[in-house]
């Protein structure tokens, strides 16, 4: 097996640094996780951050116990394309060609490609980590559907890299494998060993939300109102465990991930307990005061909820996150004033609480379910009217209702808020291309592709507009910037398919058509797999409603 | 196709020649080409300044056949070339040369 040799810290590009109280030598005092102080946690937001965090560590050749409703093994390229080019003969050519590696195509340096889905396969390449336990929730091994579809995204894995991940096999409970050659074990917390060694401990703050594992991973992940496990209880059960540790990391996973804002303190409050299991009893407090507030909100018993946020900021007034729960809970009581004003004192308090991933709009959104997704968007801009983005998502929920008015109205709205977003422009310029305002559309687009953002989807539309106004070469220029920029949709591929014929080259017509229908024939095949999952639900769904009549 | 026309290769490939055969990093399609000696030599000629008479007679001269059969050789896989957009027009300014060495 080939490693790479891990880079200096100096080159690292991430948000990620280690505090000076943290040691970098790869050596560290270990800790009884959960009973005695960890001196060595770092927090990020994104997961990827744990990755960064080992590297600048020093740490090498460990044991990763990796804590999260997630895998985060993606598959990273190899090999860079362009180094083919400096081989120094046609057989070397020919055994790299054999070796069913996966190739960098995309023309970004590979540590560019790192990002929060993947970043423990850099961590096992580099040989950082040896062996990494993904301890998924609970829920995720509760029936024998949700325990194949653990082992089905295991073999979906395996279609992309097939050498790389191999052995796939349930055991006494817990699904295992081959990384690259290296053990990967997949089991719930009760079902992790006993660690002779020092483990390194990696949290998502998304495992304490999520407890169903989704057949579509990740992509449409729902997300439950209240934690299904709270991080006293995990833990507690880490301590059970007896797992030492010298070195945790905790990653929020709020922006682009799973965990929603209501409960992004979740992270914090696990900061704490693990460097102080004998937390004061006042800070115990406001956690069981906060955790009970939630409860109580998430379902329906308003007057509770809000008695139970008052105690607890009493204890602690400079709690962001009680403020922002209680700005929702005035908002949902229809308390204007009082919402915005728990909301600015929130953001004032942690100016995180004012993100795009404020409210499931953007989740709603991505599952198609527009009236919940504006009512998030609208609950927003209630508390903050100069929300740009929520201003932008409630105009991507009337584009997506085909309500194009409404949503350029909404998109000039956000434009005005905060003028040079791609996502905006790109936006703006869709909903041109609706009243066939080619122009604007034009000016809208170029500004969303200079914007960098999006630049694959304004050059798609760019291409349309062309092809809509007999700009035949320019069409066929940014349809191909947009395959450049790897914007693969089946629109792109029939659009150049037609654009050639229309050129009288018939060999790239023909493949750009065969493009498109072998995208529609997975689009299918995903579509039937989804049906019979669903129905597979549904039959043992009934199945389990006559054994208990 | 006009004898007296200059092509370019197409800025997508990266490309080198090893052991006499040109291997071609195709970014777009993400794909790897390799060329055999003669369509190398074709390759590497089709630089934006020369015109496809000049490299037929090129051919024509270094491997030894007649100017028919270079000519054949030439046109036929200068129109493939131009098929896959693996050749363009020369802009203004003639391109350098992109061989990595």
């Amino acid at each position: 097996m080939m490693r790479e040799v891990a880079s200096a810290p100096s080159s690292l590009s991430s948000s990620v640094s280690l505090g000076d109280q943290d040691r970098r030598d790869g050596t560290r005092e270990a800790a009884l996780v959960g009973a005695e102080p960890i001196k060595n946690l770092v927090l990020m937001e994104d997961h990827d951050g744990a990755y960064y965090a080992w590297k600048q560590a020093g740490l090498r050749d460990r044991v990763a116990v990796h804590i999260d409703a997630h895998i985060d093994f993606g598959w990273l390229p190899e090999r860079d394309l362009e180094a083919l080019l400096n081989l120094g003969t046609l057989q070397e050519l020919e055994n790299q060609s054999s070796a069913d590696s996966l190739w960098n195509f995309t023309g970004r340096p590979r540590d560019k490609l790192i990002n929060l889905g993947n970043y423990l396969n850099p961590a096992l390449r580099e040989g950082i980590l040896r062996s990494v336990y993904w301890v998924a929730p609970d829920g995720f091994f509760a029936t024998r559907g949700r325990r194949d579809q653990l082992e089905a995204m295991l073999h979906d894995m395996r279609k992309a890299n097939p050498r790389a991940l191999q052995q796939i096999a349930w055991s006494n409970g817990v699904l295992q494998a081959e990384l690259y050659g290296m053990p990967l074990t997949i089991c719930p917390l009760s079902q992790i060993p006993r660690f002779e060694e020092v483990i390194l401990l990696d949290i998502d703050t998304d495992f304490l939300i999520i407890n169903s594992v989704s057949p579509a991973y990740p992509n449409h992940d729902h997300p439950d109102p209240t934690p299904w496990t709270w991080p006293d209880e995990l833990v507690e059960r880490l301590r059970e465990r007896r797992l030492r540790s010298d070195f945790v990391t905790i990653a929020y996973s709020v922006e682009g991930g799973y965990t929603p804002l209501d409960y992004k303190y979740l992270a914090d409050d696990l900061a704490s307990l693990l460097r102080e299991p004998d937390l004061p009893v006042a800070e115990r407090r406001l956690m069981s005061l906060k955790r009970e507030a939630a409860c109580a909100h998430d379902t329906g018993k308003f007057a509770e909820a809000r008695e139970t946020y008052e105690r607890a900021l009493a204890l602690n007034p400079d709690d962001a996150s009680v403020h922002y729960r209680l700005a929702q809970l005035a908002y949902e009581q229809g308390q204007g004033n009082e919402a915005r004003r728990h909301y600015a004192q929130a953001v004032t308090l942690d100016p995180t609480y004012r993100t795009e991933y404020n409210s499931l709009g953007p989740v709603y959104l991505s599952l198609g379910q527009f009236t919940q997704a504006a009512a998030e968007y609208r609950k927003i801009i209630a508390l903050d009217p100069q929300h740009a983005c929520a201003h932008r998502g409630l105009a991507d929920v009337s584009a997506g209702q085909g309500r194009w008015d409404e949503a350029l109205a909404h998109y000039r709205r956000a434009s005005e808020l905060r003028p040079g977003d791609g996502w905006t422009h790109l936006g703006l310029g869709r909903a041109h291309v609706q009243f066939r305002n080619w122009a604007s559309a034009e000016t809208e687009l170029m500004e969303a592709v200079r914007s960098k953002d999006c630049e694959g989807a304004a050059q798609y539309w760019l291409g349309y507009v062309y092809a809509k106004q007999r700009r035949w070469d320019k069409a066929l220029e940014s349809y191909k910037a947009a395959r450049r920029c790897r914007f693969r949709r089946r629109g792109l591929y029939l659009a150049l398919g037609h654009l050639y014929l229309r050129k009288g080259n018939l060999y790239q017509a023909t493949r750009h058509y065969g493009k498109a229908a072998r995208l529609l024939a997975a689009a299918l095949r995903y579509r039937v797999r989804r049906l019979r999952e669903s129905a597979r639900r549904m039959l043992t769904t009934i199945r389990r409603g006559h054994a208990t009549r | 196709m006009q004898l007296d026309k200059c092509l370019a290769r197409s800025e997508r490939f990266a490309w080198r020649v090893i052991e006499d055969e040109a291997v071609l990093v195709d970014r777009d399609e993400e794909e790897v080409l390799r060329l055999n000696l003669i369509a190398t030599e074709i390759w590497q000629a089709l630089d934006g300044s020369r015109s496809i008479a000049e490299i037929i007679d090129q051919i024509h001269q270094r491997f030894d056949v007649d100017r028919k059969t270079a000519e054949n050789d030439v046109l036929q896989f200068v129109k493939e070339l131009v098929k896959r957009e693996m050749v363009e027009e020369p802009t203004a300014a003639v391109r350098e040369p992109r061989e990595r060495r």
